[in-house]
């Protein structure tokens, strides 16, 4: 829906509901994301320039997301440290620069990628792009931080994987719920249970029309768009091996839209994700979390509420504002990066990998409309790897 | 769990909070249900005798679902409505009897059934004998009021379908969430909107010991015992019309009962999905989430206490001062459906029987074998039980809780 474009009773309810969702500091920036969004300069204006020590971010990728959460977060707690931003559109760049006092705008990833001073890159353009501009930047020496989804295919996992092995940059996701306050809590309440759980998800997207990029050739649809923040963090809340894991998938006409999947995790853990689109979402995105592990049950809704019940006991959390863990992600990543801060480079590799093979393999399933049973990345790259020497084997004993 | 049996501190924290959550006279009539199902006597008690016109009323089966729940609301609504009650513990129907001052307990369904002044027979007796008893009290003259699971198998369904249909009596399901006031709100903002729905439910039910009798060979489990009530409740919200061919996914590890989702895709495009667990103790019973989005209505419903209804900028939340599932109303509706002589169309109420129970056999059959299984509707996957009925009933009005869309 395109607010700017609606009634001003409408748009002042919109902003109304949004304070009381978000706090005026957030709403504020998200009116200025949809302008942002439609600004176009007749005469661009002149590079700020004056490039200091601090400024050592990178942004690729200037829509409203990177506008209104990434860079509002990075300029809230750290100030001006960002040296750059790239957007394909000139003239979205140019309107980030001028709004956070960024010293150069480029449509160019390559500046940003080559610039020394940079150390971490947030890359937040089209999907199909994440992994290429990562790639790109691990293998120029950076740290980047990488919207979801992070591959939009096997191919850029695989190439991803060989740069993440190849270089010692660090990788970040742009999964924020695993670390707001109620993902932790979710997630560390669970784990001191034993035993399989079943989880269940109910989410609303918003509805986007047929023409949205996100469902253009490449970009991954949906599932990638979307679902995977929540494969994602159904994924963390598997206790030691996950895998194998069979992924079931409930559709009608649409493969990543009014649908559902299911997942069984090699522990017996059932997990449930409905994903809906079909209407507008006065909220935004609604989420609704359900969990039974042992005699622990626990009941989210959108990141603003958490009960948590163990037999008798019984405690509430509400959020002051609606938290799904933004701040924590983006902010965490650059604290990471410039601190030094410890980062365990096998498992986080572990994670990135099969994180995406499961979002990969969950559009598999969604689109082919037929059960599937997945092992591990790693064991995907092992039999890889054994299907590649067979016939070499054979070739030398020839 | 055995209540009875837990530590005192245990019980006065049960008893608070089912206070808050069902009132202080629910919560007693439950404290004292399960003291009931304990009950023991040396000697029988006598039996009340002094029967009177208005006991018109039947008790197959004395269990604590009857006891707290379908006396208690008839007790509580209609006076000493109950003729006789029958169970096959003779003690427990002896509690039953001296609890909600019934003339007469028996151990023999016949002395319920053959009893010419009993006009309603409620059956919550084990779940292989609801069909069996429902039959004997249709082909007896009588209108019943069967607790879930109506049936267990498609054979006690090809029964009990041709029997209502030869014998014209009027068959009340205890199916209660639809007839609740937050069901039927729901109900009636999924009716208002034309699109698909996608509906989604998550019940954390009672852990249940292996030995438990709803394990019993023939009892159905607890797809038949108690998934039911959301598969009934989501074909409710999917018009008739639009229901059939569904599609059956089903979603288990090792058990096929519980600890499972079961997905359907309808006919429409709508979408169900129950997540149904039982892992361990839930203090406050049975908890059900619920939540559905249809066109630009969304809605939120926790445990039938609180539904909240927003479509576009409009946000409305209704509230319960209790734990409302609608057991009052779908008991005390069959009562005065048959007691006032309301209206009851019996095509459509047949088609809708033998269609609820049709979906969860089929239900339970693919999660079985773990299977994802398509199905159309009863009166087309076997067309020899749809003969015409005798004589339609004429229809007049009809009580919301029985309205079938």
């Amino acid at each position: 829906m395109d607010y700017v474009k609606q009634p001003l009773g409408f748009r002042i309810r919109k902003a109304i509901r949004s304070v009381a969702m978000f706090g005026p500091g957030r709403t504020y920036i998200n009116v200025m994301g949809q302008r942002h969004m439609r600004r176009s300069y007749e005469h661009l204006p002149p590079q700020n320039g004056g490039q200091n020590d601090r400024q050592t971010v990178g942004i690729i990728g200037c829509g409203n997301y990177s506008f209104s959460v990434i860079a509002y977060f990075l300029r809230k707690e750290f100030g001006d440290v960002i040296a750059s931003c790239m957007d394909k559109d000139i003239n979205r760049a140019a309107s980030y620069a001028s709004h956070y006092k960024v010293p150069y705008y480029t449509d160019k990833a390559e500046e940003i990628i080559s610039n020394p001073q940079i150390r971490l890159i947030y890359i937040a353009s089209n999907h199909a792009s994440h992994a290429e501009y990562a790639i790109k930047a691990l293998e120029a020496g950076k740290d980047v931080y990488i919207e979801k989804p992070h591959v939009v295919s096997v191919d850029q996992l695989l190439r991803l994987n060989q740069a993440m092995q190849d270089y010692n940059g660090k990788v970040f996701l742009g999964f924020n719920r695993p670390g707001s306050r109620f993902g932790q809590m979710i997630k560390n309440t669970l784990a001191a249970k034993d035993g399989p759980a079943v989880i269940n998800w109910f989410v609303i997207g918003h509805c986007l029309s047929p023409g949205h990029w996100y469902l253009r050739d490449g970009e991954g649809g949906r599932v990638l768009g979307n679902l995977c923040h929540w494969t994602d963090y159904t994924l963390r809340l598997i206790g030691g091996n996950p895998f194998p894991i069979t992924i079931i998938p409930v559709r009608q006409n649409q493969s990543d839209q009014d649908m559902a999947v299911n997942l069984v995790f090699g522990d017996g853990t059932i997990a449930t994700i409905t994903f809906t689109g079909q209407g507008y979402t006065f909220e935004g995105v609604r989420e609704c979390f359900r969990a039974q592990k042992g005699d622990i049950i626990v009941a989210m809704d959108d990141f603003k509420y958490l009960l948590i019940e163990i037999m008798t006991l019984k405690k509430k959390y509400i959020n002051y504002h609606h938290d799904p863990g933004h701040r924590n992600n983006i902010v965490s990543s650059f604290k990471n990066t410039h601190e030094s801060a410890r980062y365990d480079r096998q498992s986080e590799i572990s994670h990135i990998l099969n994180t995406a093979w499961l979002f990969l393999k969950t559009k598999e399933a969604m689109e082919t409309n037929e059960r599937l049973t997945i092992g591990s990345f790693e064991e995907y790259l092992e039999a890889a790897s054994a299907n590649r020497k067979q016939p070499e084997r054979m070739a030398m004993e020839k | 769990m055995d209540y009875l049996k837990q530590p005192f501190g245990f019980k006065v924290r049960k008893v608070l909070r089912y206070l808050r959550m069902y009132g202080p006279s629910r919560t007693y009539m439950k404290v004292l249900g399960q003291k009931h199902m304990h009950k023991k006597y040396e000697r029988l008690p006598r039996q009340f005798g002094k029967r009177q016109k208005s006991h018109t009323v039947g008790i197959i089966g004395c269990g604590n679902y009857p006891f707290s729940t379908i006396a208690y609301f008839l007790r509580k609504e209609f006076g000493d409505v109950i003729a006789s009650c029958m169970d096959i513990d003779i003690n427990r129907a002896a509690s039953f009897s001296r609890r909600h001052r019934v003339p007469l307990y028996t151990d023999n369904a016949n002395d319920i059934i053959d009893d010419n002044k009993i006009r309603l027979v409620y059956i919550a007796s084990n779940h292989a004998s609801h069909a069996e008893y429902a039959i004997q009290a249709i082909e007896s003259g009588k209108d019943v009021y069967i607790e879930k699971p109506h049936v267990v198998s498609i054979d006690q369904l090809h029964r009990l379908s041709k029997c209502m249909r030869r014998h014209n009596r009027k068959v009340f399901l205890g199916f209660n969430r639809p007839g609740s006031r937050l069901g039927i709100l729901i109900r009636k903002y999924c009716a208002g909107q034309d699109s698909p729905g996608m509906y989604n439910w998550f019940i954390a039910g009672h852990a249940i010991d292996p030995d438990h009798w709803y394990f019993s060979e023939g009892e159905g489990g607890r797809v038949l015992g108690n998934l039911c009530h959301w598969t009934d409740f989501t074909l409710r919200l999917v018009p008739m019309e639009s229901v059939f061919p569904v599609t059956i996914t089903p979603t288990r590890h090792i058990k096929s009962d519980c600890d499972i989702a079961v997905s359907y895709v309808f006919a429409d495009g709508s979408v169900g999905t129950i997540t149904f667990s039982s892992k361990g103790h839930t203090f406050e019973g049975v908890r059900e989430s619920f939540r559905a989005q249809k066109g630009n209505v969304l809605i939120t419903m926790d445990d039938f206490k609180r539904l909240t209804v927003e479509i576009i900028a409009r946000k409305r939340v209704y509230d319960n001062a209790y734990r409302d599932h609608g057991h009052k109303a779908n008991v005390v509706g069959a009562y005065k459906n048959v007691h006032r002589d309301e209206a009851y169309h019996q095509e459509s109420e047949i088609s809708y029987i033998t269609n609820t129970a049709w979906l969860f056999l089929k239900t339970k059959e693919s999660l079985e074998s773990n299977e994802r299984i398509t199905i159309d509707s009863y009166e087309k996957s076997n067309p020899s039980s749809n003969r015409a009925l005798p004589k339609a009933r004429l229809e007049k009005s009809r009580s919301p809780q029985h309205a079938r869309r």
